[in-house]
């Protein structure tokens, strides 16, 4: 092609077509990009896949936990040692110490003119309990002891002597009670066992190894004589030296003297009983079988 | 019958080492030399094995079985302490047992273990070694983290066991640095 018989913009066009076209081949590089020195010969350009080079890595057979390669493992080192030793059957009691207690009385999520137990506990929302992890119920500890001032009328499940002491010095009275998995479900959330509609649990006896505890006056427990634990209470008095209040000349002692039966889960509420919060009505079972199944 | 064969297989390669050495090196090749030193030595060896078959006839199935079940029981039970990633039911994390008979987790997340060779040789220990084996020591973090992984969260939940020993080391309150209540008001 000549340019000889064009002029201006005809001859600048006339050039631009005798011009190769742009494409990749006849672009200049991006300023600062890395040139590769030599051609990879795979998928990724012949590196390792991340998997570095030589040895386990790299052939990614990833050794077991704790394996040392030949050494005796440490987790395999040392004799056996019974530390979780009956851990399935094991029974807890997540702990409330005293100073809480005190707290929940002082900012009034507790009402002491009433008897205290794990539902009234477990709905201030501050205590949870979850039977699934084999909890059993309050562990009364003694953290506070020295400052807690209440009177109260309390049942929990497990509880020590100077939380016993602690507790009879105010005048207070504590009770020491055991409540089964199923009677647990229902105490921990009444309102939504009543919801189920179900006939309220009969509460069953504590299994072998705790009747002993709950049958004994030292411990409060629910199943022993009361003229018993009234003998203890003064020789608790003795024993840390200080003046027992008097039950029967105290004001609120007819709350201080209220216990559940060992059959009763809700004070006040009998076993069988099935309580209707939509028509807000107690039904109670008429069949003379039922009320002898209840009443054993 | 299987370790009966496996043993004419073993003496049929001795022999046939024998007569390999018999023939002269120049005249075959090495892969020919096997191949026909075993061929040759089958012939030859089943006459033996019909011998043999006569011998342990009088074997009751009775007495078969009562060696092999101890071994098929653990085919049956095969011992696992490594860490299972997804088991086959339902694709979970299992616990290696074998730490959880050894180690002892406190809730602060620290292991504790027993010393090793606390019942080996005490004729010859001394007395503060034998002090020294009672007590149960700390592991250290890369122990506890390895540990750690070989449980599942069944283990590292908090217990609340009445009487229980281990109470007093399940919180770290004494030190300044590991405390996590504050400290109660100074006295007025």
């Amino acid at each position: 092609m000549s340019f000889s018989g064009k002029k201006g913009v005809d001859k600048a066009f006339a050039m631009l077509r005798t011009l190769p076209r742009v494409c990749l081949a006849n672009v200049r590089r991006n300023p600062g990009t890395r040139i590769k020195p030599t051609r990879g010969r795979a998928q990724h350009g012949g590196d390792k896949h991340g998997a570095g080079n030589k040895g386990s890595g790299q052939r990614q057979n990833y050794m077991r936990l704790g394996y040392e390669t030949g050494n005796n493992p440490f987790y395999l080192r040392f004799t056996y040692e019974p530390y979780y030793k009956g851990h399935h059957l094991r029974r807890e009691y997540p702990p409330l110490s005293l100073l809480q207690l005190q707290k929940m009385i002082d900012t009034d999520r507790l009402d002491i003119s009433q008897p205290l137990d794990l539902s009234v506990i477990c709905n201030t929302g501050l205590y949870k309990i979850d039977p699934h992890h084999k909890h059993f119920g309050i562990q009364l500890t003694d953290e506070g002891a020295n400052i807690f001032k209440a009177k109260v009328n309390i049942e929990v499940q497990w509880a020590s002597e100077p939380v016993i002491a602690a507790i009879e010095r105010n005048g207070g009275v504590i009770t020491t009670a055991y409540f089964d998995v199923h009677s647990l479900w229902a105490i921990i959330n009444p309102e939504g066992f009543f919801k189920k509609g179900e006939a309220i649990p009969r509460r069953m006896v504590p299994p072998q190894d705790a009747i002993e505890y709950y049958t004994n006056p030292v411990n409060r427990g629910y199943l022993a004589d009361p003229e018993k634990i009234s003998w203890e209470r003064l020789v608790l008095a003795q024993k840390y030296g200080y003046q027992l209040p008097v039950l029967e000349n105290d004001p609120d002692y007819a709350m201080l003297t209220q216990r559940k039966d060992p059959r009763q889960i809700f004070l006040g509420l009998e076993p069988g009983w099935v309580v209707n919060l939509r028509d807000r009505c107690i039904l109670k079972p008429t069949d003379e079988q039922l009320k002898e199944f209840y009443r054993s | 019958m299987l370790r009966l064969i496996v043993g004419v297989a073993r003496t049929a390669c001795i022999a046939g080492k024998k007569i390999s050495v018999n023939i002269p090196p120049n005249v075959v090749t090495s892969h020919q030399k096997t191949y026909i030193t075993l061929n040759s030595q089958f012939q030859s060896l089943q006459p033996s094995i019909a011998n043999c078959n006569i011998s342990f006839a009088p074997v009751t199935s009775s007495q078969l079985l009562s060696a092999v079940q101890p071994r098929l029981l653990n085919l049956l039970q095969p011992q696992i302490r490594t860490v299972t990633k997804f088991s086959i039911r339902k694709g979970k994390r299992k616990t290696v047992k074998a730490a959880v008979k050894r180690f002892f987790r406190l809730s602060w997340g620290g292991w504790i273990r027993t010393r090793a060779g606390r019942f080996k040789h005490l004729w010859r220990k001394s007395a503060y070694q034998k002090y020294r084996y009672k007590q149960h020591v700390f592991c250290n973090a890369t122990q506890c983290t390895l540990l750690d992984k070989m449980v599942t969260k069944y283990w590292k939940r908090r217990r609340y066991y009445v009487d229980d020993p281990y109470e007093p080391y399940h919180t770290r309150e004494e030190y300044p640095i590991t405390r996590k209540k504050p400290l109660p008001p100074p006295p007025h």
